[in-house]
């Protein structure tokens, strides 16, 4: 499934364990280092981030990804992250009770935000590391003691492939008061930014498509009902993407001459698939399995993020959208297709834009570029979200040219897991931060 | 209070006790609808520079401090001259004091010079500013839909984004703050 690591690429040190989410192996990648770990254990005991939540699940997932990853690799220390919205916190973590003012998740404690007054600030305190993400306004009822007690504010912010970005990364802010010191983080695809949050499982060993399809059929409610088009010669697509208009992704999996298996993620994708449908004839369906042609739409129940990050790697290509779901493609190293946030003026061609570039460096030489970014740009040329927008993109060149594709992808993930890690860049700042010269 | 958005070379903040120049702002279109502003501040009582970043809606202590009209007479590479139109007293500036400011500037130009103990520490343009157009191409015909610009060169030699029935020759009103061309003047 992944070509052989070269003398320029090795993983960083694996250890093989079973998840505990899946019944099956597979390989947890560790980046810790020893001696990082311990030095921000000494200098922040305790971290919190706080996320407001505008819509969708853009921000909440981020935050629910980067906390969980922290943890995972800062297991000494104490994290806390501040939500202002507990309901849709909870759609994609079940666990969470909506009603509790404070509780703990995943070794990470999780405090409703809309709850925070002086009260509860007594008890609580802040901590010397602070995250705001996205430019979150922090309450001022917090902000009034971080700006003597804490030390280190760091805003997070979104992710974009613009070149702009480089300027702004480990950029400080001038705070109105106190000793605080404030600087941007700027995640970006490249070694002068951020980098992305990494996967915590990485690579999946998938052995051969029979496997691969077993592995499949796990994440399907009731598959022998799309037992047709199940096998192991099918094309795999995973679509999770804001609301639009699809029909013209149907009618291009119809050209093909395989069976083609769509799983749809998210209640915008499914309402977008049926809004498609429907104008078709000849369709068998039932509550979550429609077979027209040669091709099968599953609607997917929600599944955690670990999860749904293996099961892009197991697709043939996956089409994501916001900016969680697209550095989850990236590192699964499979063909993907990106819808942005749709943004004022179409800007959101901008950032696409700027993300072919970058895309361009890896795929250049393996395909005629122009048709992929044609398609992205397409796929991103809508205003709005409608189902019946009129864009016009074409996937039959990237349908007909997935395994070209993957490989270079796949060499665009092993340099942004390599080159490219968030966390560990993070904590090199973390770390490289002169408090102890103060 | 001013909006981050608003400062522009020139302007001066009050930041924690501090106070600031700010030399260059540059503002950027962030993800879903945000966005936020770099700008390189002088810090007037250390000298020390710094590039800062904030997000757009954030709000300074702006600061008015003594301003003087003066006539920007020559340059002679590290240093620009103006001269105090009452008492034809002369003042330097670098380069780095002038910032985006530069963009703009031309022999004979009358400016606001900011003077902090005494001392020109920066200028601060009008906010709309019109100066003529010495090169550009010409526009293709047929295209000419609806937000289309090209390059133009200004006569300071700076580059700006016109429409495409901008001509060499035109004199054109260019916001500062944000270096985007406003309208024919």
């Amino acid at each position: 499934m992944y070509p052989p690591l070269d003398d320029h690429y090795s993983y960083p040190q694996l250890d093989d364990h079973r998840s505990p989410l899946n019944d099956w192996w597979v390989t947890r990648t560790d980046f810790t280092n020893e001696t990082q770990e311990v030095q921000v254990q000494v200098q922040f005991p305790m971290i919190d981030i706080f996320c407001h939540i505008i819509d969708n699940f853009g921000d909440i997932g981020v935050v629910y990804r980067f906390a969980r990853t922290m943890k995972a690799f800062f297991p000494k220390t104490k994290i806390r992250v501040f939500v202002d919205d507990l309901n849709t916190f909870k759609s994609i973590c079940t666990a969470i009770d909506q009603h509790q003012t404070i509780q703990e998740h995943e070794d990470i404690t999780w405090i409703d935000l809309t709850k925070l007054d002086d009260e509860l600030m007594k008890c609580i305190g802040t901590s010397e590391l602070v995250f705001e993400t996205f430019a979150c306004e922090i309450p001022a009822v917090y902000m009034k003691r971080a700006y003597y007690q804490s030390r280190l504010l760091i805003n997070l912010e979104h992710l974009s492939a613009e070149e702009w970005v480089e300027g702004y990364h480990e950029k400080e802010s001038l705070l109105p008061e106190g000793t605080l010191k404030k600087y941007y983080f700027m995640p970006g695809f490249n070694e002068n930014t951020g980098g992305i949050i990494p996967n915590l499982f990485s690579p999946l060993a998938v052995s051969c498509a029979k496997e691969r399809l077993e592995m499949i059929k796990k994440y399907i409610p009731e598959p022998e009902k799309a037992v047709a088009l199940l096998n192991d010669n099918s094309i795999f697509g995973s679509v999770f993407t804001y609301t639009r208009n699809l029909e013209r992704l149907l009618e291009d999996c119809f050209a093909l001459s395989k069976p083609v298996v769509l799983l749809s993620f998210g209640d915008k994708t499914t309402n977008s698939f049926r809004n498609a449908l429907k104008k078709l004839p000849s369709t068998t369906s039932d509550a979550q399995v429609t077979t027209i042609h040669n091709c099968s739409i599953i609607e997917m129940q929600f599944i955690p993020q670990q999860e749904y990050d293996l099961l892009l790697q197991l697709m043939d290509f996956n089409i994501v959208r916001g900016e969680d779901s697209l550095t989850r493609a990236v590192l699964a190293g499979k063909p993907f297709i990106w819808n942005a946030y749709i943004q004022d003026n179409c800007y959101q061609i901008v950032k696409v834009e700027a993300f072919c570039s970058i895309m361009k460096k890896w795929l250049g030489d393996s395909i005629e570029f122009d048709e992929y970014q044609k398609l992205m740009v397409a796929f991103n040329s809508a205003p709005d979200e409608s189902f019946e927008q009129k864009t016009n993109e074409s996937f039959l060149f990237f349908l007909k040219n997935l395994k070209k594709i993957e490989h270079s992808i796949t060499e665009m993930s092993y340099f942004m897991t390599r080159n490219c890690n968030l966390i560990q860049k993070m904590a090199t700042f973390i770390n490289d931060y002169p408090y102890n010269n103060e | 209070m001013k909006l981050v958005e608003d400062l522009r070379a020139g302007n001066t903040v009050k930041v924690n006790g501090n106070l600031f120049i700010v030399q260059k702002a540059i503002y950027n279109k962030g993800a879903r609808g945000a966005s936020s502003v770099k700008m390189k501040l002088k810090n007037l009582a250390t000298g020390a520079m710094s590039e800062t970043v904030y997000r757009a809606g954030e709000k300074f202590d702006d600061v008015v401090l003594e301003r003087k009209q003066m006539q920007y007479l020559y340059s002679n590479g590290d240093f620009y001259t103006f001269m105090d139109q009452e008492t034809y007293e002369q003042m330097d500036l670098t380069k780095d004091d002038l910032g985006d400011a530069l963009n703009y500037l031309q022999e004979q130009m009358i400016i606001d010079v900011i003077v902090y103990e005494g001392k020109a520490v920066g200028v601060e343009l009008p906010v709309v500013i019109e100066l003529e157009i010495t090169y550009t191409e010409p526009a293709v015909r047929g295209d000419t839909g609806g937000k289309v610009l090209k390059a133009a060169k200004i006569n300071t030699g700076y580059e700006i984004q016109v429409p495409l029935y901008v001509n060499i020759g035109d004199k054109v009103k260019i916001d500062t703050r944000t270096n985007e061309f406003m309208s024919r003047a």
